[in-house]
């Protein structure tokens, strides 16, 4: 324990190194900024600076996307307050309660509270982070290769039902990921395999391709149709003109008074368990917190009508999600949401295996990371005090432009992960595939789940297998497989046995 | 039979056809692999099967599920109702118009175009070319006349400044030159 206690030292001394800390400032800004702008997302930002991790080290890298996850969180509040356009997805509640404010002239209040209750959020988050991570991975290490199989059963069940739209749709973007994984060299006979004749595919799809296709390039054609029939900029004009100094947005003691202690940390522990929970990601988190503060609310009459407390619940969890995700992903390397899946991409292309043995064997690379985390939080308010007075410009920027700068950095990137110019084709493949999968309502994160975890699906699957000459009653016996897969019964039941017995009895009753 | 032309008309079927079709291609392919078995375990062809298997049965639900969703919309549009209810059954937002598809058919296009030229064009020129046709899909500068074209030159040569000042300068990454050049 004291070991890791200094290996989290040791991480906020690696970021105090200028280069390592002028990597997390930037990373921090660039998540913001494209959590900002609507169409733009700190999962594409992370999968736009993956090619160039290569030619860096694993520590900036990872720092900076930590980074951009924190800034990415809190950035989609920024629209939702000024315009009503949430920047992110998590950022719906917010959205809903800080635009009124904003209407009604207080729209700086709005942004000073979604600051600071991002930044309890995110130090929360990371805090938990920091002490809960290195004890779950002690217990992973009991788990062994049936469990493991089992536990990404368990991933992938979570992620499909979570897809609200349709589990049907799930499962295919799932098999989907799955099917493409399987591309190139067999991973446990080394033989070459689903390759079409084509030898480029024996080495199999890299995972940039994938990343930069199903986030970058689905999203440039996402706003090149919707920009087809709307301008080019977000076309939003004031009421009014809004003049905001950065005193504005100097921090207050009232501001934080106004919502106690208490309840930032218990909307932070929201966000952060929520984010726990493989698939769930910063819309639930803020969601589930947004929904518990107005039943426990002392001023309940303010809800849906500019509510500061709804503002703080939101943003408050969905910055302790990214905390929270992150321990799935670090522990057993199975991310909590889409940001920490491209996260993952980037531990895995730097040669890195998320898991146990990562946590204790290499808890040191990780340690900058999470402290990373922890800071980013802290540059919230400090960054809103320099660039709020800047922050309703950001729709006024040019789409073409921008989308365009995009693209040619997404496919440039696709090129340079491994200098070919067929994983660029891939990634446009790809890219197109993602895009009428979105329309259709098939979840790009479950497809980019399948893709990471599938190799190692089929690995468990087959040793464990090996284990008992092919019986696979191996993985009903061992507690640990049998632990994971009570875990799917009981999530079955719940989330899909019970409410549609519940709806079933509200279909058939004789008021219908 | 109006919820199955329902059905068919909103083209949902289209992706899982498609889907179909990969999937048949990619069991072919499965089952040149060799056996499902080798010494009484799984061999390479073993989760592709699997796989294709699982995916038929998904694609199957999907279908079903569609298909009920229509039917059950249809049956709610041909019931009276009010203008409350009217307002609630609003279609989702989807591109819809001749020219969302030709955008999006003309930057398909052009990124193939950059894909298959980008090593014998060289990064450079393939660049500008490519950040000049998204320009234009998004039809930057259009109201402008000449000087939207101008624009269109200038800020697409910018573009591929930065994309190279980003890769090559700061980054110190390799980019390819024209191959009539090398």
């Amino acid at each position: 324990m004291m070991e890791q206690l200094l290996h989290v030292l040791g991480g906020f001394e690696t970021i105090a190194e200028p280069a390592v800390f002028g990597y997390l400032v930037a990373g921090f800004l660039i998540g913001t900024l494209f959590a900002a702008i609507p169409g733009l997302t700190g999962t594409l930002a992370i999968a736009l600076i993956l090619p160039i991790t290569y030619s860096m080290d694993i520590t900036p890298s990872l720092v900076m996307c930590a980074a951009i996850f924190m800034g990415a969180q809190y950035g989609g509040s920024i629209t939702a307050i000024t315009v009503n356009i949430p920047g992110a997805p998590c950022a719906v509640m917010t959205a809903y309660e800080g635009n009124i404010l904003m209407r009604r002239g207080e729209g700086a209040r709005a942004l000073r509270s979604a600051g600071l209750a991002s930044m309890m959020g995110g130090v929360v988050g990371a805090v938990l982070l920091m002490t809960l991570a290195p004890i779950i991975a002690q217990a992973a290490l009991y788990v062994q290769t049936p469990g493991k199989f089992s536990l990404i059963l368990f991933a992938f069940f979570v992620i499909i039902i979570s897809n609200d739209q349709s589990i049907a749709k799930g499962i295919v973007a799932t098999l989907l990921g799955l099917m493409v994984a399987t591309i190139g060299i067999d991973v446990a006979s080394s033989k070459a395999r689903q390759t079409f004749g084509l030898p480029s595919l024996v080495e199999g799809i890299d995972l940039m391709a994938v990343i930069i296709g199903a986030f970058a390039i689905s999203e440039l054609l996402v706003q090149v149709t919707a920009s087809s029939r709307n301008k080019n900029t977000l076309n939003y004009n004031p009421t009014e003109s809004v003049k905001w100094s950065w005193r504005d947005f100097l921090p207050r003691g009232s501001d934080y008074s106004f919502i106690g202690t208490y309840r930032y940390i218990k909307f932070a522990m929201i966000g952060y368990f929520v984010g726990v929970l493989p698939g769930a990601g910063g819309s639930s988190a803020a969601f589930v917190s947004y929904a518990e503060a107005k039943r426990s609310s002392s001023r309940p009459e303010e809800y849906n009508n500019g509510s500061v407390e709804g503002i703080s619940a939101s943003e408050s969890a969905n910055n302790a999600m990214c905390g929270g995700s992150l321990v799935p992903m670090l522990t057993f390397g199975i991310p909590g949401d889409t940001t920490s899946a491209v996260i993952l991409g980037v531990l895995i292309i730097n040669g890195l295996q998320p898991g146990p043995q990562m946590m204790t064997e290499q808890f040191a690379v990780i340690t900058p990371m999470m402290a990373a985390l922890l800071i980013a939080a802290l540059l919230i308010p400090i960054t809103l005090l320099f660039l709020g007075p800047w922050y309703m410009r950001l729709v006024s920027i040019n789409k073409a432009v921008l989308f365009s700068s995009i693209a040619v950095v997404a496919m440039v990137g696709a090129y340079v992960s491994t200098f070919s110019v067929f994983q660029m084709g891939a990634a446009l493949a790809i890219g197109v595939g993602a895009y009428f999968m979105q329309r259709g309502g098939y979840p790009m994160v479950s497809f980019l789940l399948g893709f990471i975890l599938g190799p190692d699906l089929e690995v468990y699957m087959r040793r464990s297998l090996a284990i008992t000459d092919g019986s696979p009653s191996i993985f009903f016996t061992r507690p640990d497989s049998l632990f994971f897969l009570g875990l799917i019964a009981v999530f079955f039941f719940f989330m899909i046995v019970r409410p549609w017995i519940s709806s079933r009895r509200k279909h058939l009753s004789p008021d219908k | 039979m109006p919820e199955k032309l329902s059905y068919f008309r909103s083209g949902d079927w289209i992706l899982p056809i498609i889907i179909f079709i990969s999937t048949t291609a990619y069991l072919v392919e499965a089952l040149q692999n060799g056996s499902f078995f080798r010494y009484g375990l799984p061999s390479a062809g073993f989760m592709p099967i699997v796989l294709s298997v699982a995916m038929y049965l998904s694609l199957l639900a999907v279908i079903v599920g569609q298909i009920r969703r229509h039917k059950v919309r249809h049956d709610i549009e041909s019931a009276p109702r009010s203008l409350e209810e009217m307002h609630d059954l609003e279609p989702s937002v989807r591109p819809s118009g001749s020219s969302a598809y030709v955008s999006l058919a003309a930057v398909i296009l052009i990124s193939l175009l950059y894909v298959l030229l980008f090593r014998k064009l060289g990064f450079a020129v393939a660049t500008f070319f490519f950040s000049l046709g998204l320009l234009s899909t998004f039809r930057f500068g259009w109201s402008k006349g000449f000087l939207g074209i101008a624009l269109n030159i200038v800020v697409a040569a910018a573009i591929s400044l930065f994309a190279y000042l980003f890769f090559a300068v700061l980054f110190g990454i390799q980019l390819p030159k024209m191959e009539l050049l090398t």
